[in-house]
């Protein structure tokens, strides 16, 4: 069976990614945020013996190594890491940084605490990154911190290609589209032209599938096209 | 009449020489390391970008003496320490290196934008290494440093987005290349006048030229 965890699991994309890889037969460690919100708890219902929830803050160094720790306890493998937790925030010093800390810093954080479980399985790492970070094709004139951090997500992957794939590791880095998700709160947005188990579905495959050639780092979307950085 | 030139991040050698390059000017190279160095014909001083009441002096004092601003540089001067392989991160050293270089040319920005307003050029320059393309990075180290600079060509990008239309010119300029300088890159005036019909294709949307002026993509 293989094993994937999956940050920022609560609602969303993430949890909706969640359910795509239950559905598939995947054992899921879903990182979970603010227990309230009550979608993961269904998804332990239905699969209670191929979920595990885990706690997990990524914008903070303690919660991601007791994270890696949970899962450590669980399995010595770990096939996938999906990095899907993501905010936005206003402009402004502590709102640019508050978003690098998530966005950005909180992807490394967990390659960093979890790269030791992936030595031998599928070693694959994904990223949910946006349109919002191709500066070729930006449009916006404003968001700045959301822009900027994930410019600056899509620099990581590109460092973190460059030292992992000769080592073996393959990379995905997704675009999921406009999608009606949670990004500005608690109420999820109604202007979006896709539902989250639309872009889950997307990413599962393009997530598990192999590609022709891995040694070229890209950003693809919901519909295969690719992004200029 | 003169010039005036503020450089942000002038710890980086290309930003000390367009510093000198504008010498004749009214020039600023500030640095936000704290540790200002003497550079002949220009005012250095260290700046603490995070510092509300040094950035509300800084605008003061040169709009007292000036009254505008023509030209902004901004270049990510800062480095982190041991900040190597993927594994081995300190993350409260990256997001301080983010947090100086990338809010610290963000509050530049924001806080110069009345002088620019005002001043002729209406002009902001980024200084970039090649490694700070995305496309053209091959490193594996300098995270703090390299992921700065990709989001200070997005700031770039957003502020082109905004100001484009009110008379502002953009200049981005990669280093490392010989052939025209990124003073002499900065200083360049191309066709641009928003009431005009012809405008230099490169006035029109934000690219990233080298020594050679050839395009890289970001």
């Amino acid at each position: 069976m293989k094993t994937v965890f999956i940050t920022g699991a609560d609602r969303g994309i993430g949890n909706a990614m969640c359910e795509q890889f239950l559905e598939h037969g995947w054992k899921v460690f879903a990182g979970q945020f603010m227990p309230r919100w009550g979608f993961l708890s269904k998804n332990l219902e239905r699969y209670p013996n191929d979920l595990k929830l885990i706690p997990l803050d990524v914008s903070k160094d303690e919660s991601v190594r007791a994270a890696a720790a949970l899962v450590a306890q669980e399995t010595d493998e770990l096939d996938m890491l999906i990095n899907c937790a993501g905010i936005g925030l206003g402009d402004g010093c502590a709102q640019n940084l508050a978003t690098f800390q998530v966005n950005t810093l909180g992807p490394i954080r967990m390659t960093e605490a979890f790269l030791p479980l992936m030595q031998k399985g599928m070693k694959r790492l994904c990223f949910v990154s946006s349109e919002a970070g191709s500066i070729a094709l930006a449009h916006r004139s404003d968001s700045f911190s959301y822009c900027m951090s994930k410019s600056s997500l899509n620099m990581a992957v590109k460092l973190m290609f460059n030292e992992l794939r000769p080592k073996g590791y393959t990379f995905r880095l997704y675009h999921p589209g406009w999608v009606n998700g949670y990004m500005e709160g608690d109420t999820p947005s109604t202007e979006g032209k896709y539902q989250p188990e639309d872009t889950a579905l997307v990413s599962y495959r393009q997530f598990t599938e192999a590609l022709p050639c891995e040694d070229v780092l890209v950003m693809r979307d919901i519909e295969g096209q690719c992004w200029s950085f | 009449m003169k010039k005036t030139i503020v450089i942000y991040g002038a710890e980086n050698e290309s930003a000390k020489e367009t510093a000198m390059y504008f010498s004749g000017e009214n020039v600023y190279a500030l640095f936000p390391s704290g540790k200002p160095e003497a550079l002949e014909g220009v005012t250095t001083a260290a700046i603490d970008p995070l510092s509300d009441e040094a950035m509300v002096l800084l605008a003061r004092q040169l709009e007292e003496k000036h009254g505008g601003v023509d030209l902004l540089v901004l270049c990510a001067s800062l480095h982190g320490e041991n900040d190597g392989s993927i594994g081995s991160h300190d993350m409260g050293q990256l997001a301080q290196t983010l947090d100086r270089n990338v809010n610290g040319c963000w509050r530049m920005t924001e806080t110069l934008l009345p002088l620019l307003r005002k001043g002729e050029w209406k002009r902001i320059g980024v200084i970039t290494p090649e490694e700070g393309s995305i496309r053209q990075c091959r490193s594996t180290k300098d995270y703090g440093w390299l992921m700065s600079c990709a989001s200070i060509n997005m700031m770039q990008k957003l502020n082109f987005n905004r100001l484009h239309s009110e008379g502002f010119m953009f200049r981005n300029y990669m280093e490392g290349t010989k052939g025209i300088t990124p003073g002499e890159y900065m200083a360049m005036n191309f066709c641009f006048d928003p009431n005009d019909a012809y405008i230099h294709s490169d006035e029109n949307r934000l690219i990233l030229r080298d020594g050679q002026l050839r395009e890289y993509a970001w």
